[in-house]
C-alpha cells in the first residue's frame, strides 16, 4: 500500500503521520522531543516502522517544526516546509470551511487566518514565550499536577484569580503570590487559563480579523481549560480536529504527497531509525561573523553542514569520509 | 589623532575614503557581530535596542584599540529622545575611555572643523571638496546595491548581471576623483538599466521598511536581504544614508523632506513619531500603490517610533490588501525562526498573488 510520512520535530513534541493514498491517516504518534530531536526522530521512525513497514511503502515525506532542517537530512524529505504553511494545509483539508485557527504549541503561539483556504493572514509569537505550551508544562510540574488533568482542575474553579499573563516569569510571581494568600489551586490554574488566552489575544491576535469557524490545535488544544477560557473570551466555539495534536505532521503528509507527484521519494526508509547520526558544531574563524557551523554525521559520514552564512561549509562536497 | 567610527552597513566605506583624502589616520572597527554586541552589553542599560549595543560596541573595540576620536552621523536626531549620541558619550566616558566625540549633525559642523583644524590643520575648502568626493562615493554603493535588489532577481542572465555588478562595484572603488564617480554612476545606470529583464509581474516583489540601522546593517537584520535574493524575490527599498544625510548637513531641505512623509503617509500617520517612524509609513504607502506584493517591517525590540509606524501599518494592511509583516529583530543567533515567518510570509504573499480574488 501507498502512503506518506509526516514529520513535524517541535520543541516540545516530535509527531509523525503515516498518511495513505486516499488521505486517511493510518497512525499517528506523539513523542516528547526532550531536546533531541535526533532521538526523537529515530524513536519515531521506529515504532512506526515496525508497525507499518511490511505493510505500507512510503511514497513520499514532509518535514516541518523548527527541527525541519536537521529532519530532513535525516529522514530524507521530499518537502520541508515552515509550521504555519503545514498547518494551515491540514486545516484547509480537515475543516475546508475553517476562517481562523488558533495553534498553540510547546514554544510557539501563532494565528492564521484563512479565507477560501488561502492563509491571508498569520502572526506569530516574536520574543516571547508567555503563554505557550512550555510555560503550562512548567506550572504543571510546579504545582506537580499532571498536564493532563490540568485543564479539568480549571473548569472546577467557582473565581478564577487574575494572573499577569504578559511576561512568564511574572506570572510565575504572580501565582505564587496568590498562592500564598490562599487562593484556592482551582482558582489559580483557571486564572492561568484566563491570563494566557488574554496574552494570546492582545499578543499574537491583536488586530487579526477573529472570525468563525474557528480551528483550535497543537499541543494545548487538549487542555479544556483554555478551550473554555477561549470560548469565554471570544464568545464563539472552537473547533478542535481529530488530530488536533499532529495537525503539522499532518499537513507534512500532504505536502509530501504533493511534492512527489512527479517524481520519487528521497525517503531513507524505517532502518533510517538505526543509523548512527551524530550532531558536532564548531565556530568558524574566518571572519568576525564567527558562524556557529553545525556537522551532521550518518555512520562517520558526513552527510550535511550548515550555520554558515557565507556558503563556505554548507558548499563543500559533502561527500569526504 | 586617530579617528574612528561605529559601522552601519557599507557607509564604513566612503568614510574611509574621505580619511584617505584628508590625510587623517583612522582605525576601522570589526563588523558588528557578536563581539560587538558582548562589548556594548557590557555598559549598556538594560533594555537598550540591538542597535546601540552594536554601535556601543564597535566605539569600545576602536578605543580598545587605541583610537582617540570616535565620528558618529547623526546620532542626535529624534531616536532615544535625541540622547543616542550622548549616552554613548556618557557610558563610555563613565567607564574611563578618554576619547573625543566628534557628532556630525546639525549644531556640530563649526565645532568639529575647529577640531580638525586644529589637530590636523585641514582648511575648509579640503574638507568641502573630501566630503563632496565622499557623498559621491556613497550614492554610487548605494545605486549598485539598489540595482542589485531590485533587477538582480529578474533578470534574464544573471550570471553575467553579477559579473556586471562586480566589475562597477570594483570601478567605484578605484575612482578617486567626483568627476570620475559622477561620470560612472551614469554609466553604470545607463547599462545596467538596460539589462534584458522578465516582466515585473513574474517576480515576487517585497518591500522592507524600518528604522535605519536595522533596514541598513545586514547583521541587525539576519542578512534578510540576502535570503530573500537568494530566493528570488525582488526587494524595495527607500531607506538609504543617501535620502537622509542632506536632511542632517542641509537643515532648511528638512522641513520639505518632512512635508513630503507627511503627505505620503496620510491618512494613516499625520506627524512625526520619533525615529523613522513617518518613514517607514510614508514608504509602505508609496510602496504598496503600485510596486510591491507584501511589506516587511524590522525593527529592534523597544523601539517605540516603530512600533506606532506598525498599528498604521496594520491598517493600511486591512484597507489597501496588502500583506504586512513585522519582526521584532533582538538578539537571536539562530536564524531558524526568523526564517519561519519569512517562509510562511512568501508563501502568503505568493498564494495571494495567484489567487488575488481570495483575499
Amino acid at each position: 500500500m501507498k502512503a506518506y510520512l509526516g514529520i513535524d520535530v517541535g520543541s516540545v513534541s516530535t509527531n509523525l503521520v503515516v498518511m495513505d493514498e486516499e488521505e486517511q491517516v493510518l497512525d499517528s504518534i506523539y513523542i516528547r522531543t526532550l531536546g533531541q530531536p535526533v532521538k526523537a526522530v529515530q524513536e519515531g521512525l521506529k515504532i512506526m516502522g515496525q508497525k507499518w513497514g511490511d505493510k505500507t511503502a512510503i511514497n513520499g515525506v514532509g518535514v516541518t517544526g523548527s527541527a525541519r532542517n536537521l529532519t530532513a537530512v535525516l529522514v530524507g524529505a521530499d518537502a520541508v516546509k515552515n509550521e504555519i504553511t503545514a498547518h494551515a494545509v491540514a486545516v484547509s483539508q480537515v475543516v475546508p470551511s475553517a476562517q481562523t485557527i488558533i495553534e498553540i504549541g510547546g514554544q510557539d503561539s501563532k494565528i492564521i487566518v484563512m479565507r477560501d483556504g488561502i492563509v491571508t493572514d498569520f502572526a506569530m509569537n516574536t520574543v516571547c514565550a508567555a503563554g505557550t505550551g512550555s510555560f503550562l508544562d512548567q506550572q504543571a510540574m510546579r504545582l506537580n499536577i499532571p498536564i493532563e488533568e490540568f485543564g479539568e482542575l480549571a473548569l472546577k474553579a467557582h473565581n478564577p484569580v487574575r494572573i499577569a499573563g504578559r511576561c512568564a516569569v511574572f506570572a510565575e510571581s504572580d501565582m505564587i503570590h496568590k498562592q500564598q494568600l490562599g487562593h484556592s489551586l482551582e482558582d489559580i490554574i483557571a486564572g492561568l487559563c484566563e491570563a494566557l488566552v488574554r496574552n494570546y489575544l492582545n499578543n499574537v491576535g491583536k488586530g487579526k480579523d477573529i472570525m468563525p469557524p474557528l480551528v483550535f490545535q497543537g499541543g494545548v488544544a487538549a487542555n479544556i481549560g483554555i478551550k473554555t477560557a477561549f470560548e469565554k473570551a471570544l464568545g464563539h466555539e472552537l473547533i478542535i480536529p481529530k488530530y488536533y495534536d499532529v495537525m503539522g505532521a499532518l499537513g507534512c503528509c500532504y505536502l509530501g504527497k504533493k511534492a512527489t507527484a512527479h517524481s520519487t521519494t528521497k525517503f531513507k526508509g524505517w532502518q533510517a531509525a538505526n543509523f548512527n547520526f551524530r550532531p558536532t558544531s564548531f565556530e568558524c574563524k574566518g571572519c568576525p561573523n564567527l558562524c556557529e557551523v553545525i556537522e551532521i554525521y550518518e555512520n562517520d559520514v558526513l552527510i550535511a553542514r550548515w550555520g554558515d552564512r557565507c556558503g563556505k561549509w554548507s558548499n563543500k562536497s559533502i561527500k569526504v569520509g | 589623532m586617530l579617528l574612528s567610527f561605529p559601522h552601519m552597513g557599507n557607509i564604513h566605506f566612503p568614510l574611509t575614503r574621505v580619511c584617505q583624502v584628508l590625510d587623517i589616520p583612522y582605525l576601522l572597527p570589526s563588523p558588528p557581530g557578536p563581539k560587538a554586541l558582548a562589548l556594548g552589553q557590557e555598559l549598556a542599560p538594560e533594555g537598550s535596542c540591538l542597535p546601540f549595543l552594536l554601535v556601543l560596541g564597535n566605539m569600545r573595540e576602536a578605543l580598545d584599540q587605541g583610537a582617540d576620536t570616535i565620528l558618529m552621523l547623526g546620532g542626535s536626531g529624534p531616536c532615544r529622545f535625541g540622547y543616542f549620541v550622548y549616552l554613548a558619550d556618557k557610558l563610555l566616558k563613565d567607564a574611563g575611555y578618554e576619547f573625543q566625540m566628534l557628532i556630525v549633525d546639525k549644531g556640530h559642523h563649526l565645532e568639529n572643523y575647529t577640531f580638525l583644524k586644529k589637530e590636523r590643520e585641514i582648511k575648509l575648502s579640503q574638507i568641502i571638496s573630501a566630503v563632496q568626493y565622499g557623498w559621491e562615493l556613497l550614492n554610487c554603493q548605494d545605486m549598485v546595491e539598489r540595482m542589485e535588489r531590485e533587477y538582480f532577481p529578474a533578470v534574464c542572465e544573471p550570471l553575467k548581471f553579477k559579473e556586471e555588478l562586480a566589475y562597477y562595484r570594483k570601478r567605484i572603488e578605484e575612482a578617486c576623483s567626483r568627476t570620475d564617480l559622477k561620470s560612472l554612476r551614469k554609466e553604470m545606470v545607463e547599462n545596467l538599466e538596460n539589462t534584458p529583464r522578465r516582466p515585473v509581474e513574474s517576480v515576487l516583489r517585497i518591500g522592507l521598511v524600518g528604522d535605519i540601522y536595522t533596514m541598513l546593517e545586514p547583521q541587525a537584520n539576519q542578512h534578510i536581504e540576502e535570503y530573500l535574493l537568494s530566493k528570488g524575490i525582488c526587494i524595495y527599498k527607500d531607506m538609504a544614508v543617501t535620502k537622509w544625510i542632506p536632511n542632517v548637513f542641509l537643515p532648511w531641505r528638512k522641513s520639505k523632506y518632512k512635508r513630503h512623509l507627511l503627505k505620503e503617509s496620510y491618512p494613516y500617520l499625520c506627524n512625526s513619531v520619533g525615529g523613522f517612524g513617518l518613514e517607514s509609513v510614508a514608504s509602505t504607502c508609496k510602496l504598496g500603490k503600485n510596486e510591491v506584493d507584501g511589506i516587511i517591517q524590522l525593527f529592534p525590540l523597544g523601539c517605540m517610533p516603530e512600533i506606532v509606524a506598525r498599528s498604521a501599518l496594520n491598517k493600511i494592511c486591512k484597507e489597501e490588501r496588502l500583506p504586512v509583516m513585522s519582526i521584532t529583530m533582538d538578539q537571536h543567533q539562530s536564524m531558524t525562526g526568523f526564517q519561519t515567518r519569512l517562509e510562511a510570509f512568501l508563501d502568503l504573499v505568493q498564494n495571494k498573488k495567484e489567487a488575488p480574488s481570495a483575499s
